[in-house]
């Protein structure tokens, strides 16, 4: 070793952190600055992730319709019993025979670009979400559809077969109306008649959005008449959960969504609201592949359902923010009702599971082996994760499987097209402003074709879309009756994603509505 | 050196269409059908004729090695497709983002090389002492803290507790977490990697002789030390950027930082294709391009290479 003078050494080093320094501050100064807007008229909103797009005819995705519904608006609108009022249009009507639906437009609605928001621009929206170009996602959501004209202020919509969830899907974000000038040739622009109109987005950062001055309010549940209170709205993306918490304690953003944990430390806590989206209409449940032997027999469906313990899922996977429910429709649709579905579905009894079990020839020493299939998302993990533990109970042998959206569904749909091979339970979700969602989990095919090919529910599921009133909700009882004693689908909790928002407690006026949609019409600042 | 530079280029050209290629019949192996993802939980009761026609719209309904022979067709007139989820050029959305990304793997690089080379220096210096175990215990800790982790320590320490610095932004403040928590934990291998060459040179015969010569220790080190060695640290340099750029997937998303990680990450998630590629392609270019540079630096830098 040479000896050198420590202090040399030391200042060459000095010498080397103070030119790193310098190099760090030019490194940094060339990045660019942000837009800095004046607190109190600012709603900043953090999220984990930011919208795939902003064409309502094209994405899917609870996600993009919250901002969505900040931007454009719905033909009808829902309250929150979930009956139909006016929207874009101020009436409907119906003819006998369920085929020709009237909307009568409202006079006056103006987009954000001045254009006008006319039945020609409804009926724009209605054909668009019909182009094979197009190729939306929703194109059957609205019904069999033979065409839509323009009389007057009137759009007609004709219809081949009856459907009559048609107005409560209008009145939710499944139906938005976009303004036709959002379209420019291969451009697209968000041009809505909503709340806020857009100002500009930077993917993966943020969506800026302003009030618009001359936006008139017909939403039964908003109480604010005209223009939102407060003038600027940031969609800002902080992917991570502590971040986003700590961007909320240091007043950074005004909501943000909390993960599971902080959310039920922020509702202890009397500085901060908490937001559950009671009008979720999201229904999370288990299903199984009923073609793959034992499930091709009802007892060993409905042993499932015993075996789950749907309250211990909502009270600690979801830290008691979501609920236990019983229906396969989701709280607060049309023909939901906890307490006919106790009776037809299965709770928690696992010497039954074990009994049932035991007379298909499964027991501790041989016990039903399946994969267990969930998504990943806060609280669905730790949910099904507990049910591992209660299958165990009931001798059912469950290798868990948590996946993101794509590979989970891969894997239900290969699942599902099977008839022999190992069995599969999954976790999933579902949500919509109507019952009438269950034909797209359980009609042919189904949802990750998971379809149930029994004629007579096939016919029920056909038959519930004639019918209005009590007898539909008769109907989508004895759909949720079939599904409920046949196993098919065993409902655990509600809400279950992207559902919750917390805020200071300087906040009011906030609140969501159907489909988990947060509303910032009403919001103030203390 | 013309003749080398453009055998690298051919090369590098011949790199990267093989990465696109082999990326793009990979991915498909992967589970997930972009399709079934677009539909989503709140999709529509889409029928089966409908899915087959977004197949057609998004060109799945081809064979893979056709999409990707139509792929690469495209990047060699210019055009890397659109976004299946925003429809939106990929080429575009990638490059607005990726200066985002090159600012904070530049600014860790100057962290991880401004920390790690001195420490690595000065334990070689010390080779074999308390200082050298003591310095290179910390890079071992340095190497081990994930990230992960030490981004959320440092944002809840320098943004929650002390307010010092924003959560999440774009400004110049909003890069000096992210740079730190990148650049210490790859300071730790540029240390390690400093030392083990820098030991290496110090027993050269050279140094004997410079210091037989008379020469102060101050100028033994900075003359005949420091030249030798910074063949080591462009090496350094090259193999650490490479890594920076990685490492940037988890650290842009814990700092909420706007970069091409972020789009990278959520473009796997959502199975989207043609954005996977174009990243792939972009990253796999940067990595070429800083890799050429190195050799040429070699050069410039030790007269003793040549490359013709």
């Amino acid at each position: 070793m040479v000896d050198v003078p420590n202090q040399r050494l030391t200042k060459t080093i000095a010498q080397t952190g103070i030119a790193v320094g310098i190099a760090v501050g030019i490194a940094v100064g060339t990045v660019w600055s942000g837009v800095v807007m004046a607190a109190g008229d600012t709603i900043t909103y953090a999220r984990p992730q930011d919208s795939e797009g902003l064409d309502a005819h094209k994405v899917t995705t609870t996600i993009s319709f919250q901002v969505m519904q900040q931007i454009y608006s719905t033909l009808l609108t829902l309250d929150d019993k979930g009956k139909v009022h006016p929207g874009l249009a101020e009436s409907y009507s119906v003819s006998d025979d369920g085929l020709t639906y009237r909307f009568t437009i409202r006079d006056g609605v103006m987009c954000h670009d001045g254009t006008k928001m006319d039945a020609a621009a409804v009926k724009w929206n209605l054909d668009r979400v019909q182009s094979p170009d197009i190729a939306s996602p929703f194109a059957s959501s609205y019904g069999n559809v033979a065409g839509t004209t323009v009389e007057g202020r009137d759009v007609v919509y004709q219809l081949n077969e009856p459907f009559s969830p048609l107005p409560n899907i209008f009145g939710g974000v499944l139906a938005i109306m976009m303004c036709p000038s959002s379209i420019q040739g291969d451009d697209f622009t968000p041009v809505g008649s909503g709340p806020y109109k857009f100002v500009s987005w930077e993917r993966n950062k943020q969506i800026v959005l302003e009030a618009f001055d001359e936006y008139v309010n017909v939403h039964p549940l908003v109480k604010n008449p005209g223009a939102p209170h407060v003038k600027n709205l940031i969609i800002k993306v902080i992917p991570e959960g502590v971040a986003r918490m700590a961007a909320l304690k240091t007043g950074e953003v005004d909501f943000a969504e909390p993960s599971l944990p902080d959310a039920a430390d922020l509702d202890a806590d009397p500085n901060y609201k908490v937001y559950t989206a009671p009008l979720s209409g999201q229904q999370g449940y288990t299903g199984m592949t009923y073609r793959i032997p034992p499930f091709d027999d009802v007892r060993a469906r409905r042993a499932v359902g015993y075996a789950i313990d749907r309250n211990a899922c909502a009270d600690y996977g979801f830290q008691g923010l979501s609920k236990a429910t019983h229906c396969p429709i989701a709280p607060g649709l049309p023909g939901e009702d906890q307490e006919l579905c106790k009776q037809w579905g299965t709770s928690y009894d696992p010497d039954k599971a074990r009994s049932l079990l035991a007379e298909l020839g499964y027991g501790p020493d041989n016990p039903l082996k399946v994969a267990f299939e969930t998504a990943q998302l806060q609280g669905w993990d730790e949910c099904a994760t507990i049910m591992q533990q209660q299958f165990k109970e009931s001798y059912i042998d469950a290798d868990l499987r948590i996946n993101e959206w794509a590979a989970w569904t891969e894997a239900a749909v290969e699942a599902n097209s099977r008839t022999s091979g190992l069995p599969m339970i999954w976790n999933v979700g579902m949500s919509g402003t109507d019952g009438d969602y269950l034909v797209f989990l359980w009609g042919m095919p189904g949802a990750q074709g998971a379809g149930i090919d029994v004629p007579e529910f096939q016919q029920m599921l056909v038959d519930q879309r004639a019918l209005t009133g009590e007898a539909r909700i008769a109907k989508l009882h004895e759909v949720q009756k079939f599904l409920l004693e046949g196993g098919y689908e065993i409902p655990l909790f509600s809400p279950g994603w992207f559902w919750l928002s917390a805020s200071k407690a300087n906040v009011d006026g906030f609140f969501q509505v159907q489909v988990a949609m947060p509303v910032f019409n009403d919001v103030t600042f203390n | 050196m013309t003749n080398y530079i453009i055998r690298r280029l051919v090369i590098a050209f011949i790199t990267l269409m093989l990465s696109v290629i082999g990326v793009g019949l990979l991915i498909h192996i992967v589970p997930g059908d972009p399709v079934m993802v677009m539909l989503g939980k709140n999709g529509g009761s889409a029928t089966p004729e409908q899915i087959e026609n977004m197949r057609r719209v998004l060109g799945l309904d081809k064979p893979v090695w056709l999409q990707t022979l139509n792929y690469v067709k495209g990047v060699l007139s210019g055009d890397m497709g659109q976004s299946m989820f925003t429809d939106q050029p990929v080429g575009k959305t990638l490059f607005n983002v990726l200066p985002a990304t090159l600012a904070l793997a530049f600014s860790a690089m100057v962290v991880a090389v401004g920390v790690g080379l001195p420490l690595g220096f000065f334990a070689a210096y010390k080779h074999n002492t308390w200082v050298d175990n003591i310095l290179m215990l910390v890079a071992v800790l340095g190497v081990s803290i994930p990230q992960f982790w030490l981004g959320l320590i440092l944002l809840l320490f320098f943004s929650l507790t002390l307010g010092w610095l924003p959560v999440a932004g774009d400004d110049y403040r909003s890069l000096i977490l992210p740079a730190i928590t990148l650049g210490v934990t790859f300071s730790a291998i540029v240390a390690r990697m400093t030392r083990s060459s820098m030991i290496e040179v110090f027993s050269e015969d050279f140094m004997r002789t410079a210091r037989a010569k008379g020469l102060t220790e101050t100028i033994v080190l900075r003359r005949h030390a420091l030249k030798p060695s910074l063949i080591a640290v462009i090496t350094i340099v090259g193999v650490v950027f490479g890594y920076l750029m990685g490492g940037a997937v988890v650290v842009e998303n814990v700092f909420s930082w706007n970069g091409i990680g972020r789009l990278a990450l959520e473009a796997v998630l959502r199975r989207d294709y043609p954005m996977i590629q174009g990243f792939i392609l972009i990253f796999a270019s940067v990595i070429v391009i800083v890799s050429i540079l190195m050799d040429l630096t070699y050069a410039w830098l030790d007269p003793r290479i040549t490359y013709d």
